[in-house]
């Protein structure tokens, strides 16, 4: 599966959404990924699980600092669990960033004021390019050679299984 | 055009000649540290990496101290697990007791000037007084770092603060973290790295150093780095550590921004329940009783924190209704506070001492929830509510001198209005 250009629809939310309180088990002792992920959000947008379900090819849209306050690569595994894309965000929180990159999940840090719940989205995580079907296009921040890759494994783990290590002193970027 | 020291670091272990903001690159890691908290996550992640060797597993530690002495079974098969992969593997291994990661490292002699240093904790930004890029990373990023010794990092832009005049008698390091903190807010510094600069470090010993670099993690600072001196070289000559590569920033570094701050009109701070950003000077702040005063943590479990507050309490009982809590940041450092007398001074003032460990700071270990509505006076580096067991509590946060006058007088208290509570001259 190539993630050079991923497309979806759109689930949003809003600022500073910490993943710790809203996509983990920090606070939801002994409760496993399923459980979290059938919960996932809902505090900050009402049926957002059931929405999620509902479709297809998730792409969540937020605001500034998405996963901040959170150092649990969980919320990386439940994301991927409940079967999102990508994640476009103003900006992210950088432990969360490591941990999404780290376990295969897109992210773009693009302009995302405008985006709405249900919009159509194609992302083009190389270049940054953002198409909003109905809206201006715009550009984030592309991802460089060597996150592309750690994405295309699955992950950073699978991606040294894959190669047995890192490439000689790669220095993508 | 030059470099500032993170962007140095970073081309060196990348084995560039130079690197700018925003560049990725795939970097050498000097050593690794692995907490329990992070620890089950970080062995299960293993499996995905197949059959490789861990071949830095002998540059790797492994530190028992969150869940240290475990509450429930869980813990204590975490750390069984930890314990038995250590040996295993050949990890170092740092068991219950013997204190929190970000002290023991340098403590025993792990790091070193010019060094890149990854550990399973935001606030391993602390090394970065010993002039050695610390970064917070998680078990994925461990299990890579201990199968290939490298770890892809990004470049990130850094602020320059410098820090003039020099702190009054009875301001700490961490009275400016918390000034910074309502200056900038919490996550003020996110993704970037801080370098410190001036009068005012120079000034500052060791442990007050180590504070100054740690609570910026509240920042969301990526990593914060100091210039080294003479201090820096001996105190880690005197613990073991190996050669230092000393890393100094270029004179026309590029900075994001610098901030300049006259630290000799700071005063001892506090940051109000339950946000770390919403800072106050304790003059400024009306009567409030607390009930229960900590002492400890990575952020202020040292020495000299503890020699400061044996100062204020020497002699004298807390005040009636409080209850304290002194938590050593090391074993090293409880041995040295029972040979100076420290653990004396604070038994007989009505507190007690605990083995050293993370239990201070966030309620992992369950034997330090405050009641409902009590009034807590922390060292801590964070008091989000709920953070010691009890969204009723409320939590706020000082320095050493400051939690040890509160709990003398039994209410929120400037540590220059008590007897000893400037112990230490102008820094």
């Amino acid at each position: 599966m190539s993630l050079a250009v991923l497309t979806g629809q759109a689930l949003v939310l809003g600022d500073a959404v910490s993943t710790d309180l809203h996509c983990s088990s920090k606070y939801l002792p002994g409760k496993d990924n399923a459980y979290v992920a059938a919960h996932a959000f809902e505090r900050l947008s009402a049926g957002f699980p059931d929405r999620l379900r509902a479709c297809a090819s998730p792409i969540i849209v937020a605001g500034e600092h998405f996963g901040m306050n959170s150092s649990r690569e969980q919320a990386a595994h439940v994301l991927r669990e409940m079967g999102v894309r990508a994640v476009l965000a103003k900006s992210f929180a950088r432990a969360f960033y490591r941990n999404g990159i780290n376990n295969g999940l897109a992210l773009l840090a693009c302009p995302t004021e405008d985006i709405q719940e249900g919009d159509t989205l194609t992302v083009h995580l190389g270049s940054g390019a953002v198409q909003v079907a109905g809206r201006p296009d715009r550009s984030g921040e592309g991802l460089p050679p060597v996150l592309l890759e750690l994405l295309e494994a699955g992950g950073l783990l699978s991606y040294l299984a894959l190669h047995g290590g890192w490439p000689e002193r790669t220095t993508a970027g | 055009m030059g470099y500032t020291i993170v962007e140095k670091l970073l081309a060196a272990h990348a084995g560039l000649a130079c690197v700018r903001p925003g560049q990725t690159v795939v970097a050498a890691v000097d050593f690794a540290m692995l907490t329990d908290a992070r620890a089950p996550n970080a062995l299960k992640m293993l499996g995905r990496l197949g059959e490789q060797p861990l071949r830095f597993a002998p540059k790797t530690a492994l530190v028992l101290d969150h869940y240290s002495p475990p509450p429930n079974r869980e813990a204590a098969k975490a750390h069984s697990d930890m314990r038995a992969f250590a040996q295993q593997e050949g990890t170092v291994l740092y068991d219950i007791g013997d204190g929190i990661c970000h002290q023991v490292l340098p403590e025993k002699g792990h790091l070193t000037c010019g060094d890149l240093v990854v550990g399973t904790d935001s606030h391993s930004v602390t090394y970065g007084a010993f002039n050695a890029l610390g970064m917070g990373v998680e078990g994925t990023d461990l299990s890579a770092v201990m199968a290939t010794g490298q770890l892809w990092f990004q470049v990130p832009q850094t602020i320059r603060i410098e820090l003039q005049g020099r702190l009054q008698p009875g301001v700490w390091a961490k009275d400016i973290t918390l000034t910074l903190l309502g200056m900038l807010g919490a996550e003020g510094a996110n993704y970037l790295a801080i370098e410190f600069v001036g009068e005012a470090v120079a000034h500052m010993d060791m442990d007050d150093r180590m504070t100054l670099c740690n609570h910026c993690a509240e920042l969301g600072a990526k990593a914060v780095l100091l210039q080294a001196d003479q201090k820096t070289l001996d105190w880690l000559a005197a613990r073991g550590a190996r050669t230092p590569r000393p890393v100094q920033a270029d004179p026309d570094a590029q900075y994001l921004k610098t901030i300049l701050i006259d630290v000799s009109a700071i005063q001892p701070m506090v940051a109000r329940p339950h946000e770390v950003d919403d800072v106050v000077p304790v003059s400024t702040v009306p009567s409030v009783p607390i009930r229960f005063a900590l002492i400890g943590t990575c952020t202020n479990g040292r020495l000299d924190d503890l020699r400061q507050a044996a100062a204020i309490l020497r002699g004298k009982r807390l005040a009636p209704g409080v209850r304290m809590i002194v938590t050593p940041a090391s074993r090293d450092i409880y041995l040295q506070a029972a040979r100076e007398g420290l653990i004396e001074v604070f038994t007989e003032a009505g507190a007690s001492v605990e083995a050293a460990g993370c239990g201070t700071c966030i309620s992992v270990t369950g034997h330090l929830i405050p009641g409902d509505h009590e009034t807590v006076v922390s060292t801590a580096n964070r008091n989000f509510k709920g953070r010691l067991g009890n969204e009723l509590a409320e939590i706020w946060l000082g320095s050493a001198a400051t939690v040890a006058a509160s709990a003398l007088r039994g209410e929120l208290t400037d540590p220059r209005t008590v007897e000893h509570g400037t112990w230490r001259a102008a820094a």
